[in-house]
């Protein structure tokens, strides 16, 4: 994927976008071919590159990245046939959360059409999609390319500050499906408040971190949508998960030393492996079985899937949550 | 001192050398060498060929007429779509990378007097990795919050700033020290080292989405290049050709040695330093535009001299054949495994490092100079 | 040595022993120094009170069981495989510049980083492992063969009289850019292999790296370690060139093939064992030289020694460069490397390049 040139200015980009869009509306008058009929009530958006019109009826999409994008796609039921290629769902030692969608978006004609991080436009010119989708760093450098293609939709990453609910209703907006975003909004923000509901003597009293574990050493960052969900029903910070939420769009890394003095404060532990060897490797790690949490047995095992994603991702997250108070 | 410039299987060439001509106009009069131009024009019609080829050629293939016919104008519109924005910035960001790395390589092969001579194994390609790494790595993420100089400066200023600085290293360590040999290959090879090392920091330092962005900037790849990496090249080349013209007719006398070409009149020091200049700011540029790609600009210098039966790499030639060379690996890069779409660099690599090595293996047998 | 009047053979040869010797009780207490300091120095600042008592046995109280946590969980191993390490390297570093008689051979230098990633790539990708103990033989055989073809190939160079060191390292760029190019493709292919990879390529005494990476590997290093030692007195004959080693005795090709093997031996289990760390078989050997002298039998013995302080000192400086994370050992030693081996190449005036 290509990214120099990647910080072009937006204005210049609009102008680029300008060019290109007259340049290829001039060819579409020569050429012989009917020139399409623009939807007569497409929709103007307003992005960070510029003004966008999505057409009023959105017949296919393609989405590029694969993680808040297509989780925001296929919970607003969008009629998606394009994914980048991701890692089986059998090679993971946990079912990721979108799993089931994208096993039923495939069944419907979504396919796979080319590699994570290898954007093939061509594939995507094939599909002639009405709409795509993506996240924003993943667009900057080809949005000439693709807005020749279909019009394009960016959503953020958790390190921009920007919610996936916010990402949610744009996307919402711009595709007419305004009903379906808010109810998904309020199931979630019930679910929520079951929780803190629920369990609310508990969050009140137990620090807790969500911690992704691997050889380098152990990181925390909250705007992690497992950091954003325990955040989301009230949950009290461990130290070092608060001061990770001072920050504002990095995380606190630590080295393998590190490991029992940060979290030695905090009564239950989120934490995020990739593989069941390292999940055993825990156990191995003498300053983690030393934890009070582990001690306790108060841990919640995850993966990298809960890191970013939409509606159907913070849902399960929810679970995970759940899962860490009810244990208390 | 070793240096194995002058190999002797083409000291025999140089003997059946291609005659050449005068051609005088008024006062003005210019040498011109049939084979030489033989060479040139091949090789044109040869890379117009593989580009014009290579733009039909993806998921949706089209025939090479056809191709001419949609870039005139009676394409459908998916058929424009495909070649016109999609591909044909590619296929030209190839043929202008190709161009410059040639001519890089020819110069500096030249001006060093040393076969071995790159502007990859001198540090250029490893100094603007580093810029564009921390450009890329330090200049934070789009959400405004940046730190505003390198935000606005950009990958590609960045790499070129790095390329030209880590020269800017080697030359200094080369001060007064003779060009020829292999020395200064070590200091180059040290220098790429340690920016290597400094690159390797960052990485490990960075977030891991940085880090992921920065190792896709690092493979070296024409994916997705689009006509702003094109522009900014052809500006480069547009401004460093003219310049070329009259430094490249010194390139004979420079490579008679120093002596000699002090001897004859040329200024030594402006035209070396000159000369390397446009070869670092066209080799800085071309990592800018497309990441590091190596090994062109060590190979078509001598692929061009051979073709050409010349004494030293033609500039032109060179140029042409790096134009040959990049569109042919990035249509190889492209099919072989398609759908996946491996790195140019990758295949430059594969086919210049053998080659490389064969130099090497050659370079024993050679006169000293 | 003493300006005095011709002194008998025997009270030379006494005092340069006895200078060597003390030499290497230098080294040994730079050693011992520098594994205090593996063990008191780290990310994580401890107090020398509960390090003590980490050391003898656990009290109860939280402080000194994460004290003895981390030095006999993290600090002691990573400090052995770094001494396993650094004294490979730097005896493998001294064997190639003495049999290659170049100056600038080292092992990280001449694709064998290369080589072994390839194969640990190939491993994970293809057979699906995922730890380092998983892959070490991948690992072990990859910097195996890598090492022996660019050893060859320097042995090539070095059988004319006009070769060049600078085509010994030459060899190795392009080799490694071979290697990487085929490496990178690979890696395009399983982009699941990227993570994992990562974490090994860097050159690290950390990441998953303890004694059970290092046991099966140390008979290895160690028969190679042995094989070397017993092998200096042939590489002062080679150090005079082929035709002096000739006309004293010693049959070539056994030697070569000798050295290969010890060169293999050591590279492969350092590299497997810790991923790939440059400059130390460069750097090690020429520091040495200077305190030794082109002696071999003290030569080897001491480069054993430095190169281990050296990787040993390396890593627990990236422990502290950018605490509260971490440097990797490969890197330290990358940028702190290419400015020797500069220096290295200025002096050498062009007279052997």
């Amino acid at each position: 994927m290509p990214k120099s040139a990647a910080f072009a200015r937006p204005h210049r980009t609009l102008f680029v976008t300008a060019a290109v869009a007259t340049f290829a509306l001039a060819l579409t008058g020569c050429s012989a071919a009917g020139a399409d009929d623009t939807a007569a009530e497409g929709r103007t958006v307003s992005t960070e590159f510029g003004d966008v019109v999505i057409p009023a009826t959105i017949d296919s999409v393609v989405v590029l990245e694969g993680r808040r994008d297509l989780d925001i796609a296929l919970a607003l039921d969008l009629p998606v046939v394009g994914i980048p290629t991701m890692d089986n769902a059998e090679d993971r030692a946990i079912e990721p959360p979108l799993a089931a969608a994208i096993a039923a978006a495939e069944d419907n004609g979504a396919e796979e059409i080319f590699l994570e991080d290898e954007v093939n436009l061509e594939a995507i010119a094939e599909v002639a999609p009405s709409l795509i989708l993506s996240r924003n760093s993943d667009i900057e450098p080809i949005f000439d390319e693709l807005s020749a293609i279909a019009p394009v939709l960016s959503v953020h990453s958790h390190g921009d500050m920007v919610s996936w609910q916010d990402d949610l209703l744009f996307v919402a907006e711009a595709t007419g499906t305004e009903d379906t975003a808010a109810d998904i909004i309020a199931e979630y923000d019930a679910r929520v408040a079951e929780i803190a509901d629920t369990y609310a003597e508990q969050i009140a009293a137990t620090p807790v971190a969500a911690v992704v574990y691997n050889d380098e050493g152990t990181s925390v960052q909250s705007t992690r949508l497992m950091s954003a969900a325990l955040f989301a029903v009230g949950a009290l910070p461990s130290e070092i998960f608060a001061a990770s939420s001072e920050l504002v769009d990095e995380g606190i890394e630590s080295s393998p030393e590190q490991t029992f003095d940060i979290f030695d404060d905090a009564g239950a532990l989120i934490v995020s492996v990739e593989t069941d060897e390292a999940w055993a490797g825990l156990e191995d790690d003498q300053l983690w079985a030393q934890l009070p949490a582990v001690q306790a047995g108060n841990v919640v095992r995850t993966d990298k899937m809960t890191n970013e994603g939409g509606p159907i991702t913070a849902m399960a997250a929810l679970e995970l949550v759940e899962q860490l108070y009810a244990g208390l | 001192m070793s240096s194995p410039t002058r190999p002797a299987a083409s000291g025999a060439s140089t003997f059946l050398a291609a005659p050449s001509r005068s051609l005088r106009f008024g006062r003005f009069s210019t040498r011109l060498r049939p084979r030489h131009l033989v060479v040139v024009a091949i090789a044109t019609l040869l890379s117009l060929a593989v580009a014009v080829v290579s733009a039909g050629i993806g998921d949706f293939t089209i025939a090479p007429g056809r191709v001419l016919e949609v870039l005139a104008g009676q394409g459908t519109r998916r058929e424009e779509l495909v070649i016109i924005t999609i591909r044909l910035p590619r296929v030209l960001v190839a043929l202008a990378v190709g161009l410059a790395l040639g001519i890089s390589g020819a110069i500096v092969q030249t001006t060093a007097r040393n076969a071995l001579a790159s502007p990859d194994l001198l540090g250029v390609t490893a100094g603007a990795s580093v810029g564009a790494v921390a450009v890329i790595i330090l200049g934070g993420h789009n959400d405004g919050k940046v730190s505003g100089l390198l935000q606005s400066i950009g990958v590609p200023t960045g790499a070129l700033v790095g390329g030209i600085a880590a020269s800017a290293l080697v030359l200094l360590l080369l001060r007064g020290r003779a060009t020829s040999g292999l020395q200064p290959i070590l200091i180059g090879v040290g220098v790429s080292a340690l920016l290597g090392g400094l690159v390797s920091w960052m990485m490990v330092s960075a977030s891991i989405s940085d880090a992921a962005r920065a190792n896709v900037w690092l493979t070296g790849s024409l994916n997705g290049r689009s006509w702003n990496e094109l522009w900014a090249l052809l500006a480069v080349l547009a401004i460093s050709v003219p310049l070329l013209i009259p430094l490249a007719s010194r390139l004979g006398t420079l490579d008679l040695g120093g002596d000699v070409a002090r001897g004859l009149g040329v200024p030594m020091l402006f035209t070396q330093g000159a000369l390397l200049l446009v070869a670092i700011a066209l080799a800085s540029a071309t990592t800018a535009a497309a990441g590091p790609i190596g090994f062109v600009a060590l190979v078509c210098p001598h692929l061009a001299r051979l073709a050409s039966a010349a004494s030293r790499p033609p500039l032109v030639a060179s140029g042409i054949i790096g134009a040959l060379l990049v569109v042919s690996s990035d249509l190889v890069a492209r099919t072989v495994l398609a759908p996946i779409q491996l790195p140019v660099g990758a295949i430059t690599a594969l086919v210049g490092a053998p080659f490389l090595l064969w130099l090497l293996i050659r370079s024993r047998r050679e006169v000293r100079r | 040595m003493t300006p005095a009047a011709p002194v008998t053979t025997a009270t030379t040869t006494s005092t340069a022993t006895r200078r060597q010797v003390r030499w290497l009780l230098a080294t040994g207490a730079a050693l011992l120094v520098a594994v205090a300091l593996g063990l008191l120095v780290g990310s994580r600042g401890l107090s020398p009170v509960d390090l003590v008592q980490g050391l003898l046995g656990s009290d109860g109280s939280a402080a000194v069981s994460e004290a003895r946590a981390i030095l006999l969980d993290l600090r002691l191993p990573r400090t052995i495989v770094g001494i396993a390490a650094g004294a490979a390297l730097a005896v493998a570093g001294a064997l190639m510049q003495g049999h290659t008689r170049n100056p600038l051979a080292d092992p990280g230098l001449l694709g064998v980083g290369a080589g072994a990633a390839l194969a640990v790539v190939l491993a994970i990708s293809v057979l699906g492992l995922t730890t380092p103990i998983g892959y070490l033989w991948f690992a072990f055989g990859g910097a195996a063969i890598a090492a022996a073809i660019v050893t060859a190939f320097g042995l090539l160079g070095a059988g004319r009289r006009d070769s060049s060191p600078a085509t010994l390292v030459l060899a190795g760029a392009a080799v490694t850019a071979f290697l990487g190019a085929i490496t990178g493709i690979v890696l395009l292919l399983d982009t699941a292999t990227l993570d994992l990879y990562r974490f090994w390529n860097v050159g690290s005494l950390s990441s998953g790296r303890d004694l059970d990476v290092l046991l099966p590997i140390l008979p290895f290093l160690v028969i190679g370690l042995i094989i070397a030692f017993g092998h200096a007195s042939t590489l002062d004959a080679l150090a005079l060139g082929d035709d002096m080693a000739r006309a004293m005795g010693r049959r070539l090709a056994p030697a070569r093939l000798t050295g290969l093997l010890a060169v293999t031996l050591l590279v492969g289990g350092a590299v497997a064992a810790s991923g790939s760390i440059g400059f130390v078989g460069l750097i090690v050997p020429h520091l040495v030289r200077h305190i030794t002298g082109p002696g071999h039998r003290w030569l080897l013995p001491q480069c054993a020694i430095v190169g281990a302080v050296l990787v040993v000192l390396a890593d627990v400086l990236g422990r502290v460069i950018v605490a509260p994370a971490e440097l990797p050992v490969g890197v330290v030693l990358g940028v702190v490397g290419a400015p020797v081996f500069l220096v290295l190449v200025m002096r050498m005036r062009g007279s052997r390049a």
